[in-house]
């Protein structure tokens, strides 16, 4: 029989697989506006700003909206059946579109989280809440489809014949946070500083097998089943700039861009890809109340 | 005038530069293709395995006999009470190097069996062991241009250790033979070696033939 060892490294020449093209298009889109948004923030520091001596509150509630990207390693399934290498011409008609950068394969996650900012001092305030993350993920061949080996016996080798094979993944996690502000004024406008982790605890999948032929959807399930869970934990920690805009005894918003963000690179994020090491950068916008307790 | 040339000329280049973008290539069906993927200790020939990944390989003596993609690696039929299985594939020295002493060669190996109509009846080849040396067992070689060569056997075995049939998609497709094979011949006095042979093939109708008695 093959080896798992064998395999892994045969894949590498072998059946490349594309990640999500139209995802990757957003996030370099998106990566470009981050660096504008990061620019404008470091440029605007003190600008519009105004000195008050009004009483701020410790506590504050948010709600916040981000995404970011996470680059990974892909994982692919000892179920595939490797394609030969490509060191022959016409093969590489047969090559993925490589839609990848330097660092690596990204995916894009999308997050929604509620926290709660306590102000440690005029300068530094923590914050912690719950977050939930989502992103996709897509197996697909560098053909049309790839053979996917299903459960024989000694007499009996089975194949489906799938296009793709789509996960969405779903994470529940606790940021942990930090803010630092290097003026001590409540301006409207103020720039700071922030570094945190997060430590994601839960993970959920959603998958979808597409078949090469349709009557074959029958094994859909079967094909779940054999597919290995991401981890439930995994974790990244990150630092970035943020602006608040608005006075911090009313309702405010602020807008950060975290970068760099490092990931523990063994944590297997989807059924088919293992993190990266390093997210390349991320964004976020958050809406916060003060409340006094 | 100039200007009816000018577009002549724009048009050929045209249709020049298209059909050199439409290149032919030869595609496959992902089970007939050879998918070599190198043994651990030995790197020049295939790993075992039971996939149907048409590969073969073996030493003969300072060369590796191996798969190589242009050429057809199995033809087999049944004739006459008797299988005959001929890889087909190359004698070289190293892997990534073709030189002088790369040639063409194949091997065919023949012996007695049960009537195998079509190539689904091969699966009763599953772990049969064949003397090579047993009556109506026979091994020839073919280099290059030169004509088969019958080989006198000293020792030797041929294994199927594995028949499957190969299902996709709920459709039967081939029956994948795997095993292994080594066998010692003399020529002209002296003895020669072939060792660490093994193959694993997927059997279709395409190379698969009876012929009737």
């Amino acid at each position: 029989m093959v080896s798992l060892q064998h395999f892994r490294v045969f894949s590498s020449f072998g059946y490349e697989i594309r990640e999500i093209e139209n995802s990757n298009l957003f996030y370099h889109t998106m990566k470009k506006k981050s660096l504008i948004i990061a620019l404008f923030i470091l440029l605007s520091i003190n600008i519009l700003s105004q000195e008050t001596q009004t009483s701020v509150s410790s506590w504050r509630v948010g709600i916040e909206l981000g995404t970011h990207s996470l680059t990974y390693d892909r994982l692919v399934p000892s179920q595939v059946r490797p394609a030969p290498r490509n060191n022959e011409y016409w093969e590489y008609n047969f090559r993925p579109k490589y839609t990848s950068n330097i660092w690596g394969n990204e995916v894009g996650v999308t997050y929604v989280s509620i926290k709660s900012e306590y102000q440690l001092t005029r300068n530094v305030c923590f914050a912690s809440g719950i977050r939930f993350s989502f992103y996709n993920d897509k197996l697909e061949g560098n053909r049309y489809y790839f053979l996917w080996e299903l459960p024989g016996d000694i007499n009996t080798m089975n194949y489906l014949s799938v296009k793709s094979i789509e996960q969405s993944i779903y994470t529940l996690g606790l940021p942990v946070e930090f803010r630092f502000f290097p003026s001590k004024g409540d301006h409207v406008v103020r720039q700071y500083f922030l570094a945190g982790g997060m430590f994601n605890f839960a993970t959920f999948t959603k998958t979808k097998v597409n078949m090469l032929n349709y009557s074959m959807i029958k094994y859909e399930e079967q094909v779940k089943k054999q597919l290995p869970r991401p981890n439930h934990f995994s974790s990244h920690l990150y630092a970035g700039v943020g602006l608040k805009i608005g006075r911090m005894n009313q309702p405010f918003v602020s807008v950060e861009v975290l970068f760099p963000m490092l990931s523990y690179k063994s944590s297997k994020i989807s059924s088919f890809a293992e993190g990266g090491g390093v997210g390349l950068i991320g964004i976020n916008a958050a809406f916060k109340v003060p409340i006094s307790l | 005038m100039k200007i009816r040339y000018f577009i002549i000329a724009i048009l050929v280049v045209n249709v020049a530069i298209t059909l050199n973008g439409c290149k032919s290539y030869v595609a496959f069906p992902p089970i007939e293709e050879t998918i070599f993927i190198p043994d651990e200790y030995y790197q020049q020939l295939p790993i075992y395995s039971e996939k149907g990944y048409n590969t073969f390989g073996a030493m003969f003596e300072r060369y590796y006999f191996v798969v190589n993609r242009n050429v057809t690696p199995l033809k087999m039929l049944y004739y006459n009470g008797n299988i005959e299985m001929t890889l087909s594939g190359i004698r070289k020295s190293d892997l990534y190097t073709y030189n002088d002493t790369t040639r063409a060669m194949s091997m065919t190996f023949s012996f007695p069996f049960e009537e195998c109509r079509t190539y689904e009846e091969l699966i009763k080849l599953h772990n049969t062991m064949i003397d090579l040396t047993a009556d109506g067992s026979k091994v020839s070689i073919t280099v290059g241009d030169e004509s088969p060569q019958k080989l006198e056997i000293t020792e030797g075995e041929f294994f199927v250790k594995r028949a499957q049939t190969l299902v996709i998609d709920e459709r039967k497709t081939a029956i994948i033979l795997s095993g292994t094979f080594y066998f010692k011949y003399k020529e002209n006095g002296s003895f020669y070696v072939v060792r660490n042979g093994r193959f694993d093939m997927s059997v279709n109708n395409l190379y698969f033939n009876y012929i009737a008695p």
